[in-house]
């Protein structure tokens, strides 16, 4: 069990290798401070945006000189405004994030780690972070801040977490586009083990909310290869569903109907314009995270 | 199906192993705390068909393999179209067919009954634990407790024999056996090549039987065919065979032969035909022409001195040496006897007129009429041809006709001049008088048998002149008779019974008289026909008698002795036996049926029909297959075993999970994936 003093999941030798790497958004997000990330608004920081005609009342100030010496027209200079971002960390603390098979790490420790890695370098580069456990219902929420307290505040909740009962993932997102006005980095750490079709709708609802989501399946690798050998009484970890199956007889169609999951998923990503990664739990975190940080920097940026 | 080791078959309860274990395995099952039940109840769902199949089949195969292996270390034994599981047998009944038939030999050389005989040999030895053999011989028609199957071959009553056989007697005599001997489960063996004639399958018997047999569950019936027919084959026979003087002292001795052939010969063949009278050989060549050749009248010389004597006609090798032999002996002739009972003295005065008219003046011929209730004075020891014109007799003088005719002489049978009756004689009932124009078609005779019987052509091939009759009245009769003469209009003239004992019995359907037709006038003809029945007739009443081996007339060679062949073996019963016997001036020369030489044998459906309810199974054999009647087949059972091994391991084979298009994907992680 993780505690408050006890933050096993975080690991400085992974968190120092990540720091180098900033967390970026997608797309222009929408702050309350000044930060380091695209505003939709125009602002004063040095980053050139375009040239607008003058209209009377505009500070003259900001007038070009040197555009009227070039075409005898007024012309004012913007700059792009530069931003905070607020992530908000969405965990599936549903029973099946419990599984471990084979010695693997349990899903939702994995996601842990995950989460804690990145809320710490969100609040490392001044962005907010919040935090949302999607149980049968949203179980527990932080809203976004950005000060060393409230870090301190989510990584003791994610340590926190339990994953039991059953799943309500579908109407917790939905929940969170809501909660979350403003634009944000939403980040969904789950197995997705829901219908795909039902997803649809709670990722449709945030990209409506304008806000830029990354998603990231955990998926053991027994769930995988589905490597059982004996008889087995199958429990389901959410309901009292108890199944007694040949494995060898099964696994062949569990492994379609997995598979057609996952293609399902796959075209629902792709039409919600979401930023996928499956995960398998036996893969290092810190390099998903890093594979993660890298994939969403902007082109042409370095450090 | 029987066994060597049957002990062993306690064993077959461990089959149910692969499914105790498969039963054990399920409740031993591992618990498992699973996320992704909603694949795992799809991947249920679609597994329940095929894979669930397959798993079935994978257990089947499991429990098949044990039982093979059971099975196979038990020993089993498998009998040809023999289907019972168990112990030991109470009996094993050997229903023997010793039919001359039975002698048609393969390429070995080996006949039929001898094969039969082997084979069951073999069996008895395969099955091993049987209570008690026992053989029924059509010969002796007796059973006979065989201590060891090796005796089987050597005993005098399974030897050679030229008698038909009476299938139906012998299956009753087992049954009577069981029931008498109160055997439990028996099994009976009929070693028969299904000749029809000693089936007799139209026989009233078999409804007895079949209902008999089918009410015996414990009684299996098993027929060991061999219904092979000859591919070429030809049977000879002398017909008959008397001493003539041939002046200044010489004797010369008249011989009939007839020569069947069956099979695809040639259209025409000349055989060589040995004749053996007393030592010499004489070879007289044959033309064959058409399915039968009658040769009458070779003429052999003889010594003057010779009044009596005996001899064979042969011919060379066949596949059924039995018909290949016939044998005769000849002595001086009988008186020719006569007896005519008659209700109308005119038709009486007619016959014994003709019949006592001698053909052979060396010959005595005698007539004695009677009236129809005097027949308690018929002499029947001496008389050679009754004639029968009165009500068709009564039952006990009907019986005595019978033995008469099976003693090989003649019987003609005119119709009463009184209404009809329903008296039948040799299943031949007379029914009503009909009147014909003697100048048309319908008054004349248009058909006769030539080749054969009473009007026969004479010697020299000329037809006797039976076109010359003209019928006023004729007397109709039942049917189901063999027609010899028949007139215009379709009315048979003269006729026999299809009995096997009437073959002497002739059914005249007129009368002699002027009012009812011209035979008075021709005379020849009656003339004829009645002194050919005479002579053949008489022959059995001379020293020198020919008869049929196995009829009642070849009883009495029991206490002659036998001249010729010399037996390789003992053989009984001899009456059942071809050769020439003798007692004091008295000799027989014994021959087999001609019913044996035929090509008829029983069909298979007919067979069904005829055992239908039984416990029965046919095993059709030919000669020369080698084949066991009971083997040993645990390595068919350890072959099934092993295919069961392998069908089971294939079918337990994981899906190859490295290339299923299925699982690849599933393999690798998505990664990243950059959205526009």
């Amino acid at each position: 069990m993780s505690g408050s003093t006890h933050r096993d999941y975080l690991d400085p030798a992974v968190l120092s290798r990540l720091k180098a790497l900033p967390l970026c958004a997608r797309q222009p997000m929408l702050g309350n401070v000044s930060g380091r990330h695209r505003s939709p608004v125009r602002g004063s920081s040095i980053e050139f945006s375009e040239y607008r005609k003058y209209v009377p009342g505009d500070d003259k100030r900001r007038l070009d000189w040197r555009a009227y010496g070039r075409s005898d027209r007024y012309y004012v200079r913007e700059f792009e405004a530069d931003t905070n971002l607020r992530l908000c960390l969405v965990i599936d603390v549903s029973g099946s994030m419990a599984f471990s098979g084979n010695g693997e790490l349990p899903k939702i420790d994995y996601a842990r780690r995950l989460a804690a890695a990145l809320a710490y370098l969100a609040v490392g580069q001044g962005d907010a972070v919040a935090l949302y456990a999607a149980g049968d219902r949203l179980r527990r929420e932080i809203p976004a801040k950005r000060n060393a307290s409230h870090l301190r505040k989510v990584l003791d909740e994610i340590g926190n977490l339990r994953a039991e009962g059953e799943t309500g993932l579908v109407e917790c997102l939905h929940a969170v586009a809501e909660k979350v006005r403003q634009r944000a980095l939403v980040v969904v750490i789950s197995d997705l083990f829901i219908r795909a079709d039902a997803l649809t709708g709670a990722f449709q609802h945030l990209r409506f909310r304008k806000h830029d989501v990354a998603l990231f399946q955990l998926l053991d690798p027994l769930e995988i290869n589905f490597d059982c050998r004996r008889t087995t009484r199958f429990v389901d970890l959410e309901g009292n569903t108890t199944i007694i199956a040949e494995p060898d007889v099964v696994r062949q169609e569990y492994q379609r109907a997995l598979a057609t999951h996952l293609e399902a998923i796959d075209d629902l990503v792709r039409d919600s314009h979401v930023d996928y990664h499956r995960v398998i739990t036996d893969q290092d975190y810190g390099q998903v995270l890093s594979d993660f940080l890298l994939r969403r920097r902007p082109k042409g940026v370095r450090g | 199906m029987s066994f060597l080791q049957p002990l062993l078959l306690w064993a077959l309860p461990l089959a149910a192993l692969p499914v105790v274990i498969h039963l054990i395995s399920r409740r031993r099952h591992r618990v498992l705390h699973w996320a992704a039940m909603m694949f795992l109840l799809e991947a249920r769902r679609a597994a329940k068909g095929l894979a669930r199949i397959r798993q079935w089949l994978i257990l089947v195969l499991r429990v098949l393999a044990v039982l093979l292996l059971v099975l196979a270390v038990s020993r089993p034994l498998i009998t040809s179209g023999m289907l019972r599981f168990g112990g030991g047998l109470d009996a094993v009944i050997i229903v023997l067919d010793r039919s001359a038939s039975m002698e048609q030999t393969g390429v070995g050389g080996i006949p039929k009954r001898e094969e039969g005989l082997r084979r069951m040999q073999e069996y008895l030895q395969r099955i091993g634990r049987v209570r008690r053999v026992i053989l029924i011989d059509s010969a002796t028609a007796q059973p006979l407790e065989i201590e060891t199957p090796e005796s089987l071959l050597r005993l005098p009553q399974t030897q050679a024999a030229a008698a038909s056989a009476d299938i139906p007697q012998l299956l009753q005599k087992a049954l009577d056996l069981i029931e008498a001997d109160q055997i439990g489960s028996a099994e009976v063996w009929i070693v028969s090549d299904l000749q029809r004639g000693d089936w007799d399958p139209a026989s009233g018997r078999w409804s007895e039987l079949r209902r008999q047999y089918s009410a015996q569950d414990h009684i299996g019936l098993r027929l060991l065919a061999f219904d092979e027919l000859p591919k070429n084959n030809l049977a000879l026979y002398v017909d008959q065979a008397h001493l003539e003087n041939a002046g200044q002292g010489d004797r010369e001795l008249r011989i009939d032969l007839r020569i069947r052939r069956m099979g695809e010969a040639k259209i025409r063949e000349r055989v060589p035909v040995e004749i053996v009278v007393e030592g010499a050989r004489t070879r007289y060549p044959v033309e064959l022409t058409g399915r039968e050749t009658i040769v009458s009248g070779v003429v052999l010389s003889i010594d003057g001195e010779v009044e009596q004597g005996w001899g064979y006609a042969e011919i060379p090798g066949d596949d059924r040496p039995a018909d290949n032999r016939s044998y005769f002996c000849f002595a001086p002739p009988a008186p020719r006897r006569t007896v005519i009972v008659a209700e109308n003295s005119t038709a009486a005065e007619f016959w014994k007129q003709a019949a006592t008219v001698p053909n052979d003046p060396s010959v005595e011929h005698a007539a004695l009429v009677l009236r129809p209730d005097q027949t308690e004075e018929i002499p029947w020891e001496e008389t050679a041809v009754l004639i029968w014109q009165a009500p068709l007799p009564t039952p006990d003088v009907a019986a005595k006709i019978e033995n008469h005719l099976m003693q090989g002489r003649a019987v003609f049978v005119l119709p009463p001049e009184g209404p009809s009756e329903d008296n039948t004689f040799l299943g031949i009932r007379w029914t009503r008088w009909h009147s014909v124009d003697p100048r048309s078609e319908a008054g004349r005779v248009t058909q006769w048998q030539t080749k054969s019987g009473l009007l026969a052509n004479d010697r020299t091939g000329e037809p006797l002149p039976v076109d010359a009759l003209r019928v006023r009245r004729v007397r109709r009769a039942s049917p189901g008779s063999l027609v010899a003469a028949r007139l215009g209009n379709g009315a048979p003239l003269l006729f026999r019974p299809a009995t096997s004992i009437g073959t002497q019995a002739w059914f005249l359907a007129t009368w002699p008289h002027a009012e009812y037709s011209n035979m008075g006038e021709e005379r020849i003809v009656a003339y004829v026909m009645l002194h050919r029945a005479l002579q053949r007739a008489s022959a059995q009443l001379s020293h020198a008698r020919t008869v049929v081996a196995g009829s009642p007339a070849a009883i009495a060679v029991h206490d002659a002795n036998r001249v010729h062949p010399a037996l390789r073996a003992a053989s009984l019963p001899a009456s059942h036996l071809a050769g020439v016997y003798t007692q004091g001036a008295r000799m027989w020369a014994l021959n087999r049926p001609e019913s044996e030489d035929g090509i008829g044998v029983v069909p298979d459906q007919r067979l069904e029909e005829l055992f239908a309810g039984c416990r029965f199974s046919v095993i059709h054999n030919r000669i020369d297959d080698n084949v066991s009647l009971a083997r040993e087949v645990w390595r068919f059972a350890l072959a099934g075993m092993l295919l069961a091994l392998l069908l089971e391991a294939a079918l337990s084979l994981p899906p190859r999970r490295e290339t299923s298009a299925v699982a690849q994907p599933l393999r690798t992680p998505l990664g990243s994936r950059e959205v526009a």
